[in-house]
């Protein structure tokens, strides 16, 4: 049996297949079509401190191999989460990451301080969400504010601290640079493609909020770029996302330089994709006699 | 664990040009399926599942009635049988199902097809059964309706030899007439709209049967959502796929 399980700086997976945050709700959801025992980690549903009722108004959009989304955070709130999820997931083998948000560098350090309490496995920052007016995108952005609040956070919690980015930059390198510099354990990207729908008939923006965020395989190459150049400038350790629909694409993302990955919006199209893609790693680590999954990170 | 697998489709129907019918086993792992539940069908052409309301349900088959409205139903069409179609379900809470009642069913569009399945399951049970059924041009899917409902109406926006117009107009002159203890509604979302008003209007109790964009189809990525009622003055976003696709027409909140 080869040796799937990967480390992610202190984090350890027993394989490297996890769930995007925002795509699998809080594991309850998926219960009943998936084993959760076969997921490394799950990333829930980005939580807030008070609870939110996300955005108003058509909130999706297909395109070609895609999709818009412009859900805006949604979420019962951190105590209900604590409350409620916590314990439901803890029935499973499978790590935790608390993807957090706030509006303010104040909210994700109270954020982080609630959480550090809990017994979850790892927090992720989430300053990569393109569909809040504050926080999010916002923040992910600017090198200045990256800086400010991964440092601000770090000081919040000792546990396992994961920073999401946002592909919507120029240049991805000095944002994970600064990242790794200010102390997150792990990089986990990408976030959704900033984008946008025209309804032509109604000549009106089809979301409310004009910009959604696009996923998809129609992301995949931005994705597998991105963290490719993540891979040559952090000695952190990725965990790799966008796209993902087969086990071929897990692979990819690993040769680019993912210790682990995340599937997304693969998982509505089959919600026994998670297992599909680690039975597909299996069979290319037997193809090819590899030893283990670390062994594909970065291997081109 | 729930059913999500591939089925085969035993038997297909074209009902109109763009509008047919798909039947597939109901096997044990799907368990009761009532209706106003829908399986999330997979389609070769797109990304995304879609959503089909089950139209007939019987303990050894179900039949989906699809429209062809874009890539993912045209797909479908073009699906034979003995071909492999992949779905999962059944999704959704469905119809509560009343007893001994006076009941007005009232369809719109493909909005008929869970309606079908609907009347099956209530006419034997209640004490009167009416029908409001609407088409943009010729009617479908009316033989059931027409040869058992205690009162069967047909309207048409187009010239078809049917009434003229919507649905809105005989189901004021309906609630004049009859008090009615349910009324059961699907259609496109303007009717939705207009006949949750006149039910609201004349504190009749009203089931919608909602449409909306679906992605995951079990209640995680939350594109499905609808605002419904919450105290006097506030609302949550609830999920179609999960907490509907039925609301009551007092509790759901339409945007302008």
């Amino acid at each position: 049996m080869h040796n799937l399980s990967v480390n992610l700086n202190g984090l350890i997976l027993k394989n490297p297949i996890t769930v995007a945050s925002g795509t699998y709700g809080f594991g309850r959801e998926y219960a009943d079509y998936m084993d959760l025992n076969q997921l490394g980690a799950i990333s829930v549903k980005g939580i807030t401190l008070e609870p939110r009722e996300g955005n108003g108004g058509i909130r999706i959009v297909e395109t070609p191999m895609g999709m818009l989304n412009s859900v805006g955070l949604q979420n019962p709130g951190v105590h209900a989460f604590i409350k409620n999820e916590i314990p439901f997931l803890r029935q499973f083998d499978l790590k935790i990451i608390a993807n957090i948000n706030g509006n303010t560098i104040e909210e994700y350090c109270e954020m982080a301080e609630i959480l550090s309490g809990e017994d979850v496995d790892s927090i992720e920052l989430n300053i990569s969400c393109p569909n809040v007016k504050n926080g999010g995108v916002a923040f992910g952005t600017d090198p200045n504010v990256v800086k400010e609040v991964v440092r601000r956070v770090r000081k919040s919690t000792t546990k396992h601290l994961i920073v999401k980015l946002s592909p919507n930059v120029t240049d991805i390198k000095p944002i994970a640079k600064i990242a790794e510099d200010e102390g997150a354990d792990c990089i986990s990207l990408i976030n959704t493609v900033s984008g946008m729908g025209i309804d032509i008939h109604k000549r009106k923006m089809i979301l409310e909020r004009g910009v959604g965020g696009l996923s998809g395989p129609a992301i995949k190459p931005i994705a597998i770029k991105l963290v490719h150049d993540v891979y040559k400038t952090v000695k952190i350790p990725i965990l790799g996302m966008g796209g993902i629909i087969s086990g071929e694409d897990a692979i990819e993302f690993m040769l680019a330089g993912a210790t682990a990955v995340a599937i997304g919006t693969g998982n509505f199209t089959d919600p026994k994709l998670p297992e599909k893609v680690l039975k597909g790693m299996y069979q290319y680590l037997e193809t090819y006699k590899f030893e283990n999954a670390h062994a594909l990170v970065g291997n081109i | 664990m729930k059913f999500s697998d591939q089925v085969k489709i035993i038997d297909k129907q074209t009902i109109q040009e763009d509008v047919f019918t798909i039947t597939f086993d109901h096997v044990p792992e799907m368990g009761l399926v009532k209706p106003g539940q829908f399986f999330n069908v997979a389609c070769d052409t797109t990304l995304l599942r879609r959503p089909i309301s089950v139209c007939e349900v019987t303990p050894t088959s179900i039949v989906l009635a699809i429209k062809v409205i874009g890539k993912g139903t045209a797909f479908l069409s073009k699906l034979r049988v003995g071909d492999q179609m992949e779905i999962m379900g059944p999704l959704g809470n469905g119809f509560d199902l009343v007893e001994d009642s006076k009941v007005l069913v009232v369809g719109g569009g493909i909005g008929v097809a869970p309606l079908k399945a609907l009347f099956e399951a209530i006419k034997p049970k209640n004490i009167s059964t009416d029908v409001i059924i609407g088409f943009r041009d010729q009617p479908y899917l009316l033989e059931a309706f027409q040869s058992s409902a205690d009162r069967c109406t047909v309207v048409s926006e187009t010239d078809a030899g049917y009434l003229k117009g919507y649905v809105s107009e005989p189901l004021r002159a309906h609630l004049e007439e009859t008090q009615y203890d349910m009324v059961y509604v699907c259609g496109p979302l303007p009717m939705l709209k207009a006949v949750a008003h006149i039910c609201n209007e004349k504190k009749v109790n009203a089931q919608l049967l909602m449409e909306e964009k679906m992605a995951c189809g079990v209640g995680a990525c939350l594109v499905c959502t609808c605002k419904i009622k919450e105290g006097d003055f506030g609302f949550k976003h609830k999920r179609m796929c999960v907490e509907g696709p039925m609301f009551y027409a007092s509790e759901v909140i339409f945007d302008a």
